[in-house]
């Protein structure tokens, strides 16, 4: 989560920042992919204790 | 390619993280048991992942993605043909034995199961391989960092090091099993993206294909003759080299990843380790080993990219990886990336260095040299071990500087050592009347076969030090070859000592040997608490995968 924070954070501040072959905000939605499954991981962490 | 803000902070948390699974862990480990083998307390999902990660070293990502630039999806064998199979056989078959004889590593069941001398030439020899795989990988991984983002070597190094040993030394073989998983996560983090990204601007498998030559997108059709394919190899080569000999003398004998399953909390977990293992593995080659590919055809595209080359003129498939992450990933993700890659390195250091402490600590410095010691200077040797374990392998990193040609001879001495071993595995867990005296001799004949092997065949300049009797058309299949007259001499030297010695009485022989062994059933649990069902679907998607790339 703290990993998908930080890229949402990187896609939000610097939207404008690619890579020479990249056209879309990759940072962005690597962020909301990679949060969404820290959520997910929490969410079965939390279910098992 | 030049790191920001974002991508040191990305590699910062990260170091902070496994450091601090290392410290919250330290407080378990009371016992060596807990420093050295976790004392069979991991759940399952963490020692499946383990099971995967401290294989997936960063060798693997960097080499298979340079393999599939080089070979295609051929490179999928190594995974469809070389792991899958052995996985679902030694969690299936042997892992009853593992678990089930309370050995505590891989050396110990064959003390148990045949006697000293077979343990202790397993155990130095695994010592100093394991030792020596350390000390490459972080040779490795200065190398790329220096190459790539201009860090210094020494600092690489000297970085990755102290972390590992830091949380090694702290909590021991769990806190390297749960930093695996972490480092798994990590790794599909970094590379996944890269693989969707270099794909899609390929325009999908059917753009690559359309640019590329067929037998870089068809991993079976060209395995007719060696002439047909890159990789040089036929089918019988491939199948009894890689998908037997190799790739079950590795699964099934090497106690790096049979110490994952080793520490799982029962027989059961323990059995479904490398089983559920098995589902993440298969998948792997879509984020290592396609983006290779994607490389070659996006270099026909000119859109700006291109394979380095080397000084010699021919493409530098190693950088084959960092140079896509160069043009796909921005800052923030190309921390993602790097912290990945750094991950894989270390997920590989640190399962060798415990597999390492506890084969020196139980089967070396306990069977030989301290017999008689309470528990704690067992768990303060193996407190000292990892320290030494770890500054060894730095000196093996530095030696490998000094000798460019030793990652070769380490690959070279793996297949002499472990194609033999998987022989005595096998005839020693499914056949009482195999003896000690018949392992030992196997395991010196089916070396030495090995030895032989290599000294009389040349492939690509190397080999052929005693005659060339035959050339090989590449040093994959030579390799291949030499694994498989290893394995049989091994099981036909094995066979005919055992039958000329004596053997041990069946009463000692029960828990470790099939026929004198109560098997684990499994009616009753659910579906995916059955190794058998589990196995056989992961057999069935296996299969389909192999079909789909044809």
């Amino acid at each position: 989560m703290i990993l998908g924070l930080l890229l949402l954070a990187a896609g939000t501040i610097i939207p404008g920042h690619k890579a020479p072959l990249t056209e879309a905000n990759v940072n962005l939605y690597t962020g909301i992919v990679t949060l969404l499954f820290g959520g997910f991981l929490l969410w079965m962490a939390r279910r098992a204790s | 390619m030049v790191l920001t803000f974002i991508d040191y902070l990305i590699l910062a948390v990260y170091f902070a993280f496994v450091i601090g699974i290392g410290w919250l862990l330290r407080k378990r480990v009371t016992s060596s048991a807990d420093f050295l083998t976790s004392a069979r307390s991991v759940p399952l999902w963490i020692t499946s992942l383990a099971f995967v990660a401290t294989n997936l070293g960063a060798q693997e990502l960097i080499g298979m993605c340079a393999s599939g630039a080089k070979y295609g999806i051929m490179t999928s064998h190594f995974y469809w043909v070389g792991a899958i199979p052995a996985m679902l056989f030694v969690g299936l078959f042997m892992m009853p034995f593992y678990y089930g004889s309370k050995a505590r590593s891989v050396p110990e069941y064959l003390k148990l199961r045949y006697d000293e001398k077979t343990r202790a030439f397993n155990a130095i020899s695994f010592a100093v391989m394991t030792l020596f795989s350390s000390g490459i990988s972080m040779y490795a991984l200065g190398l790329l960092f220096q190459l790539v983002l201009g860090w210094s070597f020494t600092a690489s190094v000297l970085l990755s090091a102290a972390i590992v040993l830091v949380y090694t030394y702290l909590g021991g073989l769990t806190s390297a099993i749960y930093n695996e998983v972490l480092q798994f996560f990590l790794i599909v983090a970094g590379a996944a993206p890269l693989a969707i990204l270099a794909v899609n601007k390929a325009g999908g498998w059917q753009g690559m294909a359309s640019r590329l030559e067929p037998v870089m997108t068809r991993s079976w059709a060209h395995m007719g003759d060696p002439s047909q394919n890159p990789m040089g190899v036929e089918v019988i080569g491939l199948v009894m080299g890689l998908g037997f000999v190799l790739s079950f003398g590795y699964w099934c004998t090497n106690y790096l990843v049979v110490q994952r399953a080793m520490a799982a909390k029962s027989m059961s977990d323990a059995r479904l380790t490398p089983i559920v293992g098995a589902f993440p593995k298969m998948f792997l080659p879509f984020i290592v080993i396609v983006p290779g590919i994607a490389a070659v055809a996006l270099s026909k595209m000119g859109l700006g990219y291109a394979l380095p080359m080397k000084e010699s003129g021919v493409p530098n498939y190693d950088l084959a990886l960092t140079t896509l992450m160069a043009q796909f990933y921005p800052s923030g993700l190309l921390g993602v990336g790097i912290t990945g890659l750094m991950a894989s390195f270390m997920s590989g250091m640190a399962g060798n260095v415990t597999a390492f402490n506890t084969v020196w600590t139980y089967d070396i410095y306990q069977s030989y040299i301290n017999k008689s010691a309470p528990d704690s200077h067992y768990l303060w040797v193996g407190r000292m071990t990892t320290v030494v374990g770890v500054a060894l392998s730095i000196g093996a990193a530095y030696l490998a500087t000094l000798y460019n040609n030793i990652m070769d001879l380490l690959q070279l001495v793996f297949g002499f050592v472990n194609a033999p071993l998987f022989a005595t595995f096998l005839l020693g867990m499914f056949w009482k009347r195999a003896t000690g005296h018949g392992a030992f001799s196997g395991l010196v004949a089916g070396t030495a076969a090995a030895a032989l092997t290599h000294g009389l065949t040349l492939a690509e300049g190397k080999g052929a030090w005693i005659a060339n009797l035959h050339e090989f058309p590449s040093t994959m299949a030579q390799n291949f070859w030499i694994a498989i007259w290893a394995w049989t001499s091994c099981f036909l030297v094995t066979i005919l000592v055992s039958l000329l010695t004596k053997p041990r009485p069946a009463e000692e022989l029960r828990s470790l040997v099939y026929g004198l062994t109560e098997l684990p059933k499994d009616e009753g649990a659910p579906w995916h608490r059955r190794p058998a069902l589990v196995a056989a679907i992961a057999a069935v998607v296996c299969l389909m995968l192999n079909f789909l790339f044809w």
